[in-house]
């Protein structure tokens, strides 16, 4: 099996869970001896053909120009492609066979990895959102406005243009993707293309109309998670767009088939559930507090579907009662420094901080120090973040409004409106070491159990569904 | 007779480095110490000792006639020490000549004022014992952080043995028909009350290098001349005060070389002392050469010298300035009870002003703006490298 998978992230360069998740799927497809040839939004035309687990660490690359490069051939592509190659490649006039990797003996060093990246276009914090200040919303309210001088209007006006510009960007990397897939699905051969959420959509279909073969349209979230009700219409569309032209549909819980069946109306007979599994991380050297008091993580984009406001509201009563407690809340996004504001309205001192956008290793050592971790999502497709605090030893408590809520039995589940209900469960397991204990170690247990294997089981039985 | 009374500023504070969520615990080193080394390294090669110099030469030439008062904040003095103690030398270089008055003030420019008042008389006389070491005087004349001034302040000072003046903003809102050229006294007639005449301060201050200024370029001359004219309608007698107050930092930092600002300072004496009726004072003096009753002045409302509304705002506006504060406030009586000297040292460092001051959002408007800018230019993330060093500062207390 040979398939074509097109993501808008991978780790390293990630800035949510879709590039976690489709890391923990590739390593997984390939153990179970599928070859992934995987195309990123790469500025250079290059794919990465991954054939053994190692490779979604190596990440070795692929110029895909298809080169019978005739010795007179002096076109800018074939110039630029022949300049990417090692000088010792020789791809001349009678090789057809494709050239070798850019860097065939390369080192595994993640940095290494990063450093080359970098130089094929892709930038390490990748623009996957349209956040609510980037799209339709103004920048300023009408009554802001009425106090200005007419001079300062012109500014925002300036503002809000490049914030539109901004928005478009993101537009013209998901044009471009499609029309780089398209020289690459004429370049190469594989059996079937696999793509991930809104962004790769007209990369997909491009893909599926030039070679003629199924799509699998994989969805991690919908629009309607992110924007918490109705978002950018431009965003639907490709959703909608996706879902329809798909031979196939994975969602990632039933949470998610369920959106897609009620919202897009897309019948629930062409989709299958694949529950997300997370990446075990290398075994930390145990867990080491922060703070001697209790710690209460959130960990995640800081935007209005992951419920940042709550979480808020949540600390204020708890430290009412217990105010030896620590909450963090750690992310970026665009409700920051609205958060910041709140929190310190509320006087809640340096009891409630903040880290800012966190790193692989950075989440790992905060988990290490949580607790209690609590996830008030709005709306979670799935919601991988719960798993990895429960491996390295946090209680969690989920959003009922979430895809992980269906594979957790223990983890406490509460809808994400009931303040009350999480404020009493926190301030429950802080008055009993003991529960908190209990539930921690049955968590490690229950989440040490959940492997990408098992999805990738699922997958490829969904593979063989559109090739057979 | 007129007399200038030229008070210098002379601070720089403990800049916090990007202090994380997560060192805390680990590592307790909140402060740059690169940036604060560079800054000091920086100012002392364009300011300090450029300016020392200057006046070190018109000291020389007008022998006593010309006369500058210095305010130098403790952390300001432990700096020079660590990072430029050459900068040091020339300050104590300045004090043997006798025409330098040194001022009392808070030893870390904090805010304690206004928070805990058993702590502000701690860094008050922390700040004395500094000066008596490192200049040999005890000084009579005490200027609060930043200028900031209210009634209360008064009888605190007037507690401690040995103050004698206070100098204070000239806000108009104080003063209404008032001239700040008189000497005053405080509400309960204890202290005098020297005010800044600010207009003709911040024409050196702020607007000196300004080409669109309709007085550019601002020349000595030109200068006397308008102070002359002040003199004019003071029939009585009595002596007046004018009020120069200003950073120190205006001689070559804020103010750059070739705005010409030295050759100004360079040339005003000369042009003062020809007028048999100006001099220069100490604000000290005002004890000894006023010749009328002044009137008590109550400042019901805390003034301060900063931004144009002359209030606490610059540090204490914005919920977040308001956060950091009230947490530091609340937490530091914990720290000095538990005696810990270091610990102790550390937390003053944070109670400096200029903290707060950079997590002023007057010209920020909020917004995921923030993201477009580096850490140190966001007020926000000044705040929360601060809060995060009161974390883990709670947490070293056991």
């Amino acid at each position: 099996m040979h398939i074509l998978m097109i993501t808008w992230e991978f780790p390293p360069f990630i800035s949510g869970g879709l590039g976690t998740a489709c890391y923990g799927i590739a390593r997984a497809l390939l153990n179970q001896g599928v070859k992934i040839d995987l195309v990123l939004p790469t500025r250079e035309a290059v794919y990465f053909p991954l054939r053994e687990p190692a490779d979604v660490d190596r990440l070795p690359a692929r110029p895909f120009y298809p080169v019978p490069v005739p010795a007179a051939a002096t076109t800018t592509a074939v110039i630029a492609a022949a300049a990417a190659v090692e000088p010792n490649t020789d791809p001349g006039p009678a090789t057809p066979t494709p050239p070798a990797d850019i860097f065939p003996s390369l080192p595994a060093g993640e940095a290494t990895v990063i450093r080359r990246l970098e130089t094929y276009g892709l930038i390490p914090y990748p623009e996957a959102y349209i956040t609510p200040a980037l799209a339709d919303r103004p920048l300023f309210e009408p009554p802001v406005l009425a106090g200005l001088q007419p001079m300062l209007h012109d500014d925002i006006r300036t503002v809000e243009h490049y914030m539109e510009v901004a928005a478009e960007n993101l537009f013209r990397k998901v044009r471009e993707l499609g029309n780089r897939v398209k020289r690459l699905a004429a370049a190469i051969d594989f059996d079937l293309i696999h793509a991930h959420d809104w962004l790769t959509v007209p990369a997909a279909m491009t893909a599926r109309a030039v070679s003629r073969k199924p799509l699998v349209f994989h969805i991690h979230a919908t629009e309607f998670d992110r924007a918490g009700g109705p978002g950018d219409e431009r965003v639907h569309k490709l959703e909608y767009l996706g879902l329809a032209t798909a031979d196939l549909v994975l969602a990632v819980s039933r949470y998610t088939m369920e959106m897609v069946a009620n919202r897009y109306r897309v019948d629930p007979a062409r989709v299958r559930v694949v529950h997300n599994a997370f990446n075990a991380a290398a075994a930390g050297d145990g867990r080491r507090r922060l703070f001697r008091g209790p710690t209460v993580l959130f960990l995640g984009r800081i935007t209005l579907q992951k419920g940042p406001d709550y979480f808020l509201d949540i600390a204020r009563k708890v430290l009412e009662r217990q105010p030896e407690t620590r909450f963090i809340m750690a992310g970026s996004g665009d409700m920051m420094n609205r958060m910041v504001h709140h929190a310190a309205y509320h006087r809640l001192h340096h009891r409630f901080l903040f880290t800012g956008f966190l790193n692989k290793d950075e989440v790992n050592r905060i988990f290490d120090a949580t607790d209690i971790f609590v996830m008030p999502s709005i709306s979670e497709p799935f919601g991988i973040v719960p798993l990895e605090a429960m491996a390295r030893g946090a209680v969690a408590i989920i959003s009922k409004q979430s895809g992980v809520a269906e594979v957790l039995k223990h983890a406490y589940q509460v809808d994400f409106w009931d303040i009350d209900e999480m404020v009493d469960t926190i301030s429950r397991l802080i008055d009993n070491p003991v529960e908190l204990e209990k539930m921690a170690a049955a968590g490690q247990a229950e989440v040490a159990a959940i492997q990408w294997d098992d999805a990738a089981e699922k997958i490829v039985a969904a593979y063989r569904e559109v090739t057979c | 007779m007129l007399n200038i009374v030229f008070y210098f500023q002379v601070h720089q504070p403990y800049r916090l480095r990007p202090y994380k969520v997560l060192d805390i615990g680990t590592d307790h080193n909140y402060f740059d110490e690169r940036l604060n080394r560079e800054v000091v390294r920086k100012v002392g090669d364009k300011c300090y000792l450029p300016a020392n110099r200057m006046l070190l030469e018109l000291i020389d030439r007008f022998e006593g006639r010309f006369k500058v008062a210095f305010s130098i904040s403790g952390v300001a003095i432990e700096q020079f020490r660590a990072y430029y103690p050459e900068v040091l030398a020339s300050f104590h270089e300045l004090a043997r000549t006798g025409c330098v008055e040194f001022l009392g003030e808070t030893y870390y420019h904090s805010l304690t004022a206004l928070f805990d008042r058993d702590e502000f008389i701690s860094q008050v006389r922390q700040h004395r014992s500094l000066m008596e070491a490192e200049f040999g005087v005890r000084p009579i004349v005490f200027r609060n952080t930043e200028l900031i001034y209210q009634d209360q302040i008064a009888d605190l000072i007037w507690e401690e043995e040995g103050f004698k003046v206070i100098l204070a903003e000239g806000a108009d809102k104080v003063l209404c028909w008032r001239k700040p050229l008189y000497a005053y006294h405080d509400y309960n007639h204890r202290l005098f009350l020297l005010l800044k005449y600010y207009t003709l301060s911040d024409d050196i201050a702020f607007r000196f290098s300004d080409r669109g200024w309709i007085e550019h370029p601002l020349t000595a001359e030109k200068f006397v001349s308008w102070v002359d004219q002040l003199t004019v309608g003071e029939n009585g007698g009595r002596n007046l005060f004018l009020n120069l107050f200003m950073d120190f930092e205006t001689f070559g930092e804020h103010q750059w070389e070739d705005s010409g600002i030295f050759g100004f300072m360079r040339h005003l004496p000369g042009r003062v002392l020809e007028k048999p009726h100006l001099a220069f004072a100490w604000p000290s003096d005002v004890i000894d050469i006023v010749n009328y009753d002044p009137e008590p002045l109550s400042f019901t409302e805390p003034v301060s010298w900063a931004d144009s509304e002359r209030d606490l705002s610059a540090w204490l506006d914005n919920e977040i300035q308001r956060n950091a504060a009230e947490a530091f406030f609340a937490l530091f009586p914990r720290v000095r009870a538990n005696g810990d000297p270091e610990l102790l040292a550390t937390a003053r460092r944070l109670s400096t002003s200029d903290h707060f001051y950079y997590m002023s959002t007057k010209y920020f408007q909020d917004g995921d703006v923030h993201k477009y800018f580096s850490p140190y230019d966001a007020p926000e993330q000044g705040y929360l490298y601060y809060i995060n060093a009161l974390a883990d500062l709670e947490e070293r207390l056991g």
